[in-house]
C-alpha cells in the first residue's frame, strides 16, 4: 500500500530525484569511509519500494540464539545509530533538493534507498566493534546538539501541520507517522559536513507523540534489521515465545495478550538492566536506551508494521514508553526497580482489582434479570457471570458460541465445574437464546472514541438479535480497551496477534 | 373394517418412512408421499359425501401432523386437496364459484347443504386426476423457482445463501443462474467445518459468525422457506434469522424460495410448537462433567418476520410478502380453513 504512492511520486519531479541520488550516493561513500568500509556498499537507488521492507526474512532462524555479548550488542547498537543517522544525512539532502514544495516525494524514496543501501552496510559495521565506542562517544554529543534541534523543531512543527492539514490522503494512511517524522526533520538546518547525528526521526519530542500508533514508529528501524541472516538472535526470547504462541492461536483473547506481553517484557526488562550493571554505563540515559532497545523488539512482534499489535496492548505499550521515558533514578538497578514496580502495578490494577471492580458494578445492574445471555469467551465476563451466580441464586445463563466446540465451552466449563446449571447454544440458535434472554453481556477487544466496540466475531449478529427482541446490550471492558482512536470502516480489524482468522466485528454505537 | 387398517397400516408405514430418513428428506418429495398417501386413502375410504371426504381429510391430516409436528405440508397437502375436490363439485354442478368478496353473506344454508351432500361418485375421476396434477405441480416446483434465478441475480451480484447443501431447490436455483451464463459469485453460509471442504465451486463456504462482515460487500441473499404462512413470516432453517436481520442493517434484499405446497393457511404464533430442535452440539469430552447440568438447544428453525423478507419466489411467480393472504385463497378454501 506504502509502494503506491511512491510509484506515482517517483515519476513527478524525477530530476529532482536524480540529484538527490547522486547527493546520496556521494554521502554515503563518505559514510562508508569513515566506517572502514569498502565502495561496493553504495550501490544504485532501488527501482522500487517496499518490496525491500517486506523482503528478505532470513531463513534461518536462531530463535533462541541466548549468547550475545556485551560487545556485540553495543557493536549493534552502534551500527543502529549509524544507520540513523544515514538516514538523517539522506533526509538533509532532501530537505536541500525539495525545500519549496511537496513534501512528500524525495523522502520516502531516499529512506528506502538507504535502508537498502545499508542492509549491506550492516555486516560490515558488525564487524567494526573497534569504532563501537568511538560511535557511542559520539552518539552522547549528539543528543545534545538534538535536543537542541529539537526545540528548533517543534517550532516548525506547527509551520508542517498547517502545511499538511489540506493533505486528506496522509490522515488516514498508516505510513504518515513516518513521513512526518521525516518531514519535521525537513526543515532543520544540520550541519553540513558528515556528521553522525542522532537520527531525528525516532527521537519523538515532537508533539506528535501518541497517535500514530507503535508501528508507524518503528518501520525505519525494523526494516534495516531484519535483513540480517542472523537477525531474530537480537530479540529477546521471551518476545519470540509470545510471538509464537499467538502464531500457534494459543491465546484466547486480548487480555492473556496483554498479560503475557507484560510479563515478556518484565523478563526482558531483568535481562536488559543486568548486562546495564554489567557494562556499567550511566543510568541518565536508562530510560532513553531502553526505549530504543525495545523498538526492534516491538518491530518484530508487529512483523515491521504488517499486523499492528492488538488496540488494547497498543495502550498499554505506550503507557508503558511514557513511564520508560520518565524513568529517572541514581543507579541502573533502581531504575529496573521502579519499572518492575510499575510492571506489577499495572498487572494488578488492569486485571485483577479491575475485575472486581466491574464485577461489583455490574452484579447489581445484572440482579433484576433473571436470565443472562453471553457471546463466546471474554475472562472479564467469567468473572462477573461467577461472582453474579453466586450472589443471585436463580439467574440462568445462556451461552451463545460462535461455533461448535469453540471457546464459549470454558464459560460451560467454568460453571459446570461449579456445578451451575447453564444453556449452550451455537450461532444457529443466537435468534432462540436472545428471545429467551433478558440481558445480552458482551466482553470486547477495543472501544472506540465514537463509542464503536470491537468485539469478536459474530458479535454483531448476536448484538441485532438482542436488538431485535428488545434486551438490552451490556458491553464490559478494563479502562486499557479504550482507545482515542476511531474506525469508521469494519473492514478487515486483523486481531493481531492472533492473526488468522480471529477477525473482528465492529459494532457502531448506534445499536 | 378391512380398509380401515389398510389406511392404519399406511399411515403408519408412511411415518415410520419419514422417520427412519436422515437427514431429512427433501421437502417436495414429503410431499409427493403425502399426495399418495392421501390418494389411496380416498380410494380405500370412498367416501360418499363432500361432509365425509372432509372429515376424513382433516381427521387423517391431524393426525398424522400431531405425529410429526414439524412437518406442516402435510396439512397443507390435506386441505389442497380438499379444495380440489370443492372445485371440481362446483365445476359439476356449472356454478361459479362465489367471489371472495361476497362469500361471506352469499353461502346461505341450502347452498352449504347441498354442498355438503354432492355426491363423490360422480366427481371421483376428475377428484383423482387433479390430485395427479397437483403432484405434477409439486414436482415440476423446483424447476420453475429455478427457471426465475435468471430473473432475480445478475451479474456481478455476490450472493449469500444459507443451507446450500441441504436444500435441492436452492442448488437448481444457483444452477440454473450460472449455466444461463450469469457470472456472480455465491456466498453460502455453512453448519459446520466439514461442510467447508465440500461445497461446489462455485461457493466460496464461510460460517454463520462471518456473516456480519461479509454482510456488506453482499448484493443479494437467498434463503429457503421451511413454511410461510399467511402474515408474510417465515420459517427458515436456523441461522436465517441472524442473516436476515443483518441484511435490513445493509439494505440488502433477501429472496426466499418458497414452493406452494409450503403455503401454511394457519397462523403459527410459536415456532416452538414445532418441537424441532436437535441433537446435542457439546463436544464429547465435556460430556461427562456436563451431564445434567448443561442444556444445549440446537434449533431447526428460525422465524423470520414479514418485514425482513423482500420477496418469496414460488413456483408461479415472485410474491411480496404482504400478498401472500391473497395467494393462499388460490390454493386453499376459507371454508376448509375455518373448519379445520
Amino acid at each position: 500500500m506504502s509502494g503506491n504512492p511512491n510509484i506515482t511520486e517517483k515519476k513527478h519531479p524525477a530530476d529532482k530525484i536524480k540529484e538527490t541520488f547522486e547527493k546520496l550516493k556521494d554521502e554515503l561513500k563518505n559514510l562508508g569511509m569513515i566506517l572502514g568500509v569498502n565502495n561496493e556498499s553504495t550501490t544504485q537507488p532501488p527501482a522500487a519500494s517496499t518490496h525491500s521492507e517486506e523482503s528478505t526474512k532470513p531463513d534461518d532462524k536462531n530463535p533462541y540464539h541466548k549468547d550475545v555479548t556485551a560487545d556485540d550488542k553495543k557493536a549493534r547498537k552502534a551500527a543502529k545509530a549509524a544507520e540513523k543517522k544515514a538516514r538523517a544525512e539522506k533526509s538533509v539532502a532532501n530537505k536541500a533538493a525539495a525545500a519549496a514544495g511537496n513534501t512528500q516525494q524525495p523522502q520516502k524514496k531516499p529512506e528506502q534507498v538507504g535502508k537498502n543501501q545499508e542492509k549491506p552496510k550492516q555486516e560490515p559495521k558488525k564487524v567494526a566493534s573497534e569504532n563501537a565506542e568511538k560511535l557511542i562517544e559520539e552518539n552522547r554529543q549528539l543528543t545534545k546538539t538534538t535536543e537542541q534541534l529539537a526545540a528548533q523543531m517543534e517550532s516548525l512543527v506547527v509551520v508542517e501541520e498547517t502545511k499538511t492539514n489540506g493533505d486528506l490522503k496522509s490522515a488516514i494512511k498508516k505510513t504518515t507517522g513516518v513521513e512526518k517524522n521525516v518531514r519535521h526533520v525537513h526543515n532543520v538546518i544540520m550541519p553540513s559536513a558528515v556528521t553522525f547525528d542522532l537520527p531525528k526521526n525516532q527521537v519523538k519530542i515532537v508533539a506528535s507523540d501518541s497517535d500514530e500508533g507503535v508501528a508507524s514508529e518503528i518501520e525505519s528501524t525494523a526494516i534495516s534489521q531484519l535483513d540480517d541472516a542472523t537477525c531474530l538472535a537480537h530479540i529477546h526470547p521471551a518476545f519470540l515465545t509470545l510471538l509464537a504462541q499467538s502464531e500457534l492461536e494459543k491465546i484466547p483473547d486480548v487480555e492473556t495478550v496483554c498479560i503475557k506481553f507484560i510479563e515478556a517484557f518484565k523478563e526482558f526488562l531483568r535481562d536488559w538492566t543486568a548486562e546495564r550493571e554489567k557494562n556499567q554505563t550511566d543510568a541518565s540515559t536508562f530510560g532513553h536506551d531502553l526505549d530504543l532497545a525495545i523498538r526492534p523488539q516491538l518491530a518484530h512482534l508487529t512483523q515491521n508494521g504488517h499486523w499492528p499489535l492488538p488496540f488494547a496492548l497498543g495502550n498499554t505499550v505506550r503507557l508503558l514508553k511514557r513511564t520508560i521515558k520518565r524513568v529517572d533514578d541514581q543507579t541502573n538497578a533502581e531504575c529496573g526497580e521502579t519499572l518492575q514496580n510499575y510492571l506489577e502495578d499495572t498487572l494488578s490494577i488492569n486485571f485483577s482489582s479491575a475485575y472486581k471492580a466491574i464485577s461489583q458494578l455490574l452484579v447489581r445492574k445484572i440482579r433484576q434479570f433473571k436470565k443472562v445471555v453471553v457471546f463466546d469467551w471474554c475472562p472479564v465476563v467469567n468473572h462477573v457471570l461467577l461472582d453474579a451466580r453466586e450472589q443471585i441464586e436463580d439467574m440462568q445463563l445462556t451461552v451463545i458460541d460462535a461455533n461448535s466446540s469453540g471457546r464459549g465451552t470454558r464459560h460451560v466449563k467454568s460453571f459446570v465445574d461449579r456445578g451451575y446449571s447453564v444453556k449452550y447454544v451455537t450461532m444457529k440458535g443466537a435468534s432462540w437464546a436472545s428471545r429467551d434472554g433478558a440481558v445480552l453481556i458482551l466482553g470486547c477487544s477495543a472501544i472506540f472514541a465514537n463509542g464503536a466496540v470491537a468485539a469478536q466475531k459474530g458479535a454483531l449478529a448476536s448484538v441485532l438479535t438482542a436488538n431485535h427482541y428488545n434486551i438490552p446490550v451490556i458491553v464490559v471492558a478494563e479502562h486499557f480497551k479504550f482507545i482515542d482512536k476511531v474506525c469508521l470502516f469494519r473492514l478487515k480489524l486483523f486481531n493481531e496477534l492472533k492473526r488468522k482468522r480471529r477477525l473482528v466485528d465492529l459494532i457502531c454505537s448506534m445499536i | 373394517m378391512d380398509s380401515n387398517t389398510d389406511i392404519e397400516d399406511l399411515k403408519r408405514e408412511f411415518i415410520f418412512s419419514l422417520r427412519r430418513k436422515f437427514p431429512r428428506d427433501s421437502s417436495s418429495s414429503i410431499a409427493i408421499m403425502t399426495v399418495n398417501l392421501i390418494r389411496k386413502i380416498i380410494f380405500r375410504e370412498n367416501p360418499r359425501t363432500m361432509a365425509d371426504l372432509q372429515r376424513s381429510l382433516t381427521s387423517h391430516c391431524k393426525r398424522l401432523h400431531a405425529s410429526e409436528r414439524s412437518e406442516l405440508i402435510i396439512i397443507n397437502i390435506g386441505l389442497m386437496i380438499s379444495k380440489l375436490a370443492r372445485d371440481e363439485v362446483l365445476q359439476k354442478r356449472g356454478g361459479r364459484e362465489p367471489e371472495p368478496l361476497y362469500s361471506l353473506w352469499r353461502d346461505d344454508d341450502e347452498t352449504m347443504e347441498r354442498l355438503k351432500n354432492a355426491d363423490m361418485k360422480k366427481i371421483r375421476k376428475d377428484l383423482q386426476a387433479s390430485i395427479k396434477e397437483l403432484s405434477t405441480e409439486i414436482e415440476s416446483s423446483r424447476d420453475c423457482i429455478a427457471s426465475q434465478s435468471t430473473e432475480l441475480l445478475f451479474n456481478n451480484d455476490i450472493v449469500m445463501v444459507h443451507s446450500l447443501a441441504t436444500s435441492k431447490t436452492m442448488h437448481s436455483f444457483l444452477t440454473h443462474a450460472v449455466k444461463s451464463g450469469r457470472k456472480h459469485r455465491v456466498i453460502d453460509v455453512v453448519d459446520e467445518e466439514e461442510h467447508l471442504e465440500t461445497a461446489p465451486d462455485f461457493v466460496t463456504p464461510i460460517e454463520l459468525f462471518e456473516v456480519a462482515s461479509r454482510m456488506p460487500e453482499t448484493s443479494k441473499v437467498v434463503l429457503v422457506a421451511a413454511a410461510y404462512f399467511p402474515d408474510g413470516s417465515c420459517l427458515v432453517p436456523a441461522g436465517g434469522h441472524q442473516i436476515a436481520l443483518l441484511a435490513k442493517r445493509h439494505c440488502v434484499p433477501v429472496y426466499v424460495l418458497a414452493p406452494f405446497y409450503k403455503l401454511c393457511p394457519f397462523f403459527m404464533t410459536d415456532p416452538a410448537s414445532l418441537h424441532s430442535f436437535r441433537s446435542n452440539t457439546l463436544p464429547f469430552d465435556m460430556s461427562a462433567n456436563s451431564a445434567g447440568h448443561v442444556d444445549c438447544l440446537h434449533p431447526a428453525f428460525d422465524a423470520l418476520q414479514s418485514d425482513l423478507v423482500t420477496l418469496f419466489v414460488s413456483n408461479t411467480s415472485c410474491i411480496i410478502p404482504s400478498h401472500v393472504n391473497r395467494l393462499k385463497e388460490d390454493y386453499y378454501h376459507s371454508q376448509d380453513i375455518a373448519d379445520f
